[in-house]
């Protein structure tokens, strides 16, 4: 006995330090992407990459408010001073003269191999004479002014062509020659962070240099610029944000459930051992549930680490029923095992079988819920089991609290009167739920966002008045090596260009409008005759035109120059803002490169997809994907929402098959379920008549209902300590002291100001309350 | 690194010319500003040629100008011709005008290619393309210019040229040089002629000896 003894506790604790090991060496991670798909489809992992690496995941989007105007500007054009050189940075950009125009003189000195002018005919005599003949009609327009400039260096106008070909983007205003809100009252400044969005500690070290920078400028501007503040905005800053609330929100949670908890086993136990003792199973499991993620995920997400604290406030019932159930001595835990044990492992089953549906969701998050619970609620329970029982001192008491126990049974018999209330409220739920069948569920990805809908609010705002694209509609193309991805990505543009043509689409971006393959560059140089040539074929291809040869001499130095230049490679781009144009259009993965092509909407906004498809297909590309981010997301959204419905539906048949198998009575299993259907419903009729849409976090703490709830409907049920087939008073005590528990560690979730946890706590806090109410209602009793 | 990002830089680009610049001229910034200029030249001349409805019975600048406050919508059609000096020959462009009271002005040349430019507000257009201008302070000068003509606001037009009147009632010719060295360095004289309430043309000499002369034709208001 005493050799067992030390074989459990000496096996519990190696666990525990093993687990504190995996959670010590852990990687823990918070940002949006927690509720992407884990085996995504082809379209979806671009969606995936754009959000986790993508451009758009390295913006800072940057507002000085406050002061006045000329302050704001002077303000932003000395923070971007401070950060210019900032190797934080890719870029930062405030729209002011201090912007560089190293991307307009690489187009210009590459302009003979970027140029889709550029072919076998342009440079003959024929195609010189037309191409001058045109600009020299363009010079003649008032437009043309911009075209005077360039003609000596490039009479073929090529460079105008490809300026014009870029196209116009959205602007921001600008005030005081800097950007600004359309308000007119934020100064606006636009940060590229050398790190991704997804990198959190990197961006909050990109956050803090611009803080600091910030602070900075403003003491050095004085007293003028006292009223002036910082806001921030991007992927990057709302990842930091929503990872130091859930991190808050998960650490106050857990200190102020723990505190209530604490303070009610004291207030139950009057004894700071059983206390300990009662807090144990609760530790071990929220210790080996981490671990368990730590080794079946790669990283652990934070807000697993915030619905532990939910955990807490379950698992404390295994002790609860432990101490309260099996009484004042030390001996009557060998009775406990023997008499309760059973229910309660029946109870954790279908907990457990409850939890079990999340594990093969395909959202990671919840995948990361189900293997948390399941290690957690089994660990508490075997600790309690295995654990609990050597650990007790040989003179241990705890109090009796039989006499608590027979008041509530008073008032269960009070209660089991309103069986024909439960079934009328469970009616009055059903219709409510009906006649809102269209508004229960909410389809929108962003009500599982842990970013206020304040800090959602400012990100649209400042993305509306940088004039930054909010994704749209990408084709994307692969290969195998960035020569060849390049070269796919020419072969769709052809396709594009018609399109353009042909209004299907307004514009479209392209990495090889910036770098051509270098099979293209070589064609185009090849294109260029020698000097001699092109200086015989231009004399002649003057002739009839009001202008001299001897005007060209720069573009006949500079036509030389580039045809003999070494093609152009993604290599030479590294570090330049062409580079990281380039870059964000070019994504490596694992089996080659894809491009990727942003289109731009016509005016109706909309991409008739059909036909851009049709002219992919005519010009031959196959493999070209098209993908509508804004629609991916939320319908990717829709279908794991539906998914989870079906888990959870299954999770609740299994449990129902699991209780017949164990209680081999259908009107048994009926009688414990129909309390926790009637506490579902009632919790979901509630939410929705208040106004909220459930979403998928709702639907894991309705399971929660059922998982928790059917430990009291369990105890309510069983025969076997019954007095006069009811309920001992003991149990009783124990169930409603554990209900109470419970709803200490869900209820704080409710107030968190994360959505994820306000809706399991707002589901499962009454629903629990319910679950324990409905089913001591439906209770055996003697009459009263 | 965003495409509208690079089209901002492009557009926003300011900057004199460095050591490494292909060649002076060629910065965007400098070609704006050329572009807007020269744009707003014309536009200027036009909002001043649209609006000539001389009322006075004595001729003066003040009595131009208080003609010119009455504006109601007018429609033209124009000829230029460039001087170009890096051009053998002057090159010709004609189109139609057109000014709605009372900020809108238009240039829609018909050859040799087809243009269209409009500045309305704050906003110039030129074939579809916004070009803001109150993201460029320095062509400030030009629509105050413009707004100084159409309103017959003297004093604001006076803040950016030193105005003189020549010649007759039948046969006079206003006189605008720069005051402002940024305005300077880039035109040497804008001179607008005409006769009694109509304005027949407006010739342009720039500092590099480019030359233009429109020549309008007025049309009756439909």
């Amino acid at each position: 006995m005493r050799e067992n003894r030390v074989f459990v506790i000496a096996t519990w604790l190696a666990i525990l330090l093993v687990g504190g090991l995996l959670i010590s060496t852990a990687k823990f991670t918070a940002n949006l992407s927690e509720f992407l798909p884990r085996s995504p489809s082809a379209q979806q992992a671009v969606l995936n990459e754009q959000l986790r690496q993508g451009v758009l995941s390295r913006q800072i989007m940057i507002s000085i408010e406050g002061g006045d105007a000329a302050i704001r500007a002077k303000l932003s054009n000395d923070l971007v001073r401070k950060l210019q050189g900032n190797t934080a940075f890719l870029s930062i950009n405030n729209g002011s003269s201090n912007g560089d125009t190293r991307i307009f003189h690489y187009i210009f000195s590459h302009r003979y191999l970027l140029s889709p002018t550029v072919n076998q005919t342009l440079f003959t005599v024929a195609g010189l004479h037309n191409a001058i003949a045109n600009s020299i009609d363009l010079l003649a327009t008032p437009g043309g002014e911009m075209a005077q400039s360039l003609f000596p260096n490039d009479p073929t106008g090529a460079t105008v062509q490809m300026i014009q070909s870029m196209g116009s983007g959205t602007k921001p205003a600008t005030r005081d020659g800097v950007w600004s809100a359309r308000s007119g009252k934020s100064a606006l400044i636009l940060a590229q962070t050398q790190a991704s969005g997804s990198a959190t500690d990197a961006q909050q070290a990109a956050i803090n240099e611009i803080q600091t920078a910030f602070a900075v400028a403003k003491s050095e501007a004085g007293s003028v610029a006292t009223n002036t503040t910082l806001m921030m905005t991007g992927v990057g800053v709302i990842s930091v944000a929503s990872r130091d609330t859930i991190v808050h929100a998960a650490e106050w949670m857990s200190i102020i459930s723990i505190t209530l908890i604490i303070f009610l086993l004291l207030l139950i136990y009057r004894s700071g051992i059983v206390l300990i003792l009662g807090l144990i199973p609760v530790f071990s499991g929220v210790i080996v549930g981490i671990s368990a993620v730590a080794l079946g995920f790669s990283v652990v997400y934070d807000i697993t680490l915030g619905f532990g604290t939910a955990l807490i406030g379950e698992a404390v019932d295994y002790s609860i029923y432990f101490f309260v159930q099996s009484g004042p001595s030390a001996t009557s835990s060998e009775e406990w095992i023997r008499k309760y044990w059973p229910t309660i492992r029946l109870g954790v089953l279908t907990s457990i079988i409850g939890f079990a549906s999340l594990l093969f969701s395909n959202l990671p998050g919840l995948a990361q819920l189900g293997l948390y619970a399941i290690t957690g609620l089994l660990t508490a329970a075997t600790v309690t089991r295995l654990v609990l029982p050597t650990l007790l001192p040989s003179n241990f008491k705890s109090r009796d609290l039989s006499n608590i126990g027979e008041q509530l049974l008073r008032l269960t018999r009070v209660l089991s009167t309103m069986r024909p209330g439960v079934v009328l409220l469970l009616m009055a739920a059903s219709a409510v739920l009906i006649s809102h069948r269209n508004k229960i569920w909410n389809y929108d990805l962003s009500a599982l966002s842990p970013v206020p809908a304040a800090a959602q609010r400012l990100y649209t705002q400042m993305r509306a008045d940088l004039g930054v694209s909010e994704g749209g509609y990408l084709v994307v193309v692969s290969a195998p090596t960035v020569n060849a991805t390049l070269a796919a990505a020419e072969k769709a543009d052809n396709a594009l260009q018609k399109l353009v043509e042909n209004h299907v689409i307004a514009g479209y971006e392209s990495p090889a409008r910036y770098l051509p393959s270098v099979t293209l560059q070589q064609e185009r140089q090849a294109a260029i005759p020698p000097k001699d040539v092109l200086e015989r074929r231009l004399h002649e291809a003057l002739l009839g035109l009001p202008v001299k040869a001897s005007l060209f001499t720069p573009f006949i130095k500079e036509s030389e120059a580039q045809r003999t230049l070494s093609p152009l490679t993604l290599a030479d781009l590294r570090g330049t803002g062409i580079g990281m144009l380039v870059n964000s259009m070019l994504v490596r993965h694992s089996n080659g490169w894809d491009a990727i092509l942003p289109l731009k909407a016509p005016a109706s906004g909309i991409v008739d997809t059909q036909r851009v498809r049709a002219g992919l297909a005519r010009h031959h590309i196959t493999g070209a994907m098209l993908i509508d981010l804004s629609d991916i997301s939320n319908k990717l959204y829709k279908n794991y929402l539906i998914n989870g419905i079906k888990l959870s539906l299954s999770g609740v048949v299994f449990i129902a098959l699991l209780l017949l198998f164990a209680l081999r009575s259908p009107m048994r299993v009926f009688r414990i379920l129909l309390p926790l259907i009637a506490a579902v419903l009632t919790v979901s009729a509630g939410l929705v008549s208040l106004g909220y849409e459930l979403n998928i976090m709702n639907l894991i703490g309705l399971m929660l209902i059922v998982a928790v709830g059917s430990n009291y409907a369990l105890f309510f049920d069983q025969g076997d300590g019954q007095v006069h087939g009811e309920i001992a008073p003991r149990t009783l005590a124990s169930l409603v002291i554990a209900n109470i528990a419970t709803i200490m560690g869900f209820g704080p979730l409710a107030f968190s100001g994360v959505p994820v946890l306000q809706a399991i706590g707002v589901t499962v806090a009454p629903g629990v309350f319910l679950a324990l109410l409905f089913s001591a209602s439906f209770s055996q009793h003697t009459t009263a | 690194m965003t495409i509208s990002e690079v089209l901002r830089q492009l557009r926003d680009t300011r900057v004199t010319s460095r050591s490494s610049a292909p060649s002076p001229t060629t910065a965007p910034g400098r070609i704006f500003f050329h572009l807007g200029a020269a744009i707003l030249l014309v536009l200027l001349s036009l909002s001043t040629a649209l609006t000539a409805t001389a009322q006075a019975s004595e001729w003066n600048i003040d009595h131009l100008m208080q003609s010119l406050s009455h504006a109601k919508p007018g429609r033209a059609r124009f000829v230029e011709k460039k001087s170009l000096t890096m051009l053998e020959n002057p090159i010709e462009s004609s189109g139609r005008l057109l000014f709605i009271a009372p900020d809108i002005l238009e240039m829609h040349t018909l050859k040799p290619k087809n243009e269209v430019m409009r500045i309305q507000g704050d906003v110039l257009t030129i074939d579809h393309q916004d070009i803001p201008l109150e993201d460029h302070p320095e062509l400030q000068a030009f629509i105050d210019s413009i707004r100084g003509t159409l309103t017959g606001n003297r004093q604001m037009l006076e803040r950016y040229f030193r105005l003189s009147l020549d010649g007759s009632k039948g046969n006079w010719t206003l006189t605008m040089l720069p005051r402002q060295k940024k305005l300077a360095d880039l035109i040497q004289h804008i001179l607008v002629s005409g006769s009694n309430d109509t304005v027949t043309g407006i010739e342009t000499l720039k500092t590099n000896r480019d030359r233009s002369l429109i020549t309008i034709i007025q049309s009756p208001t439909p």
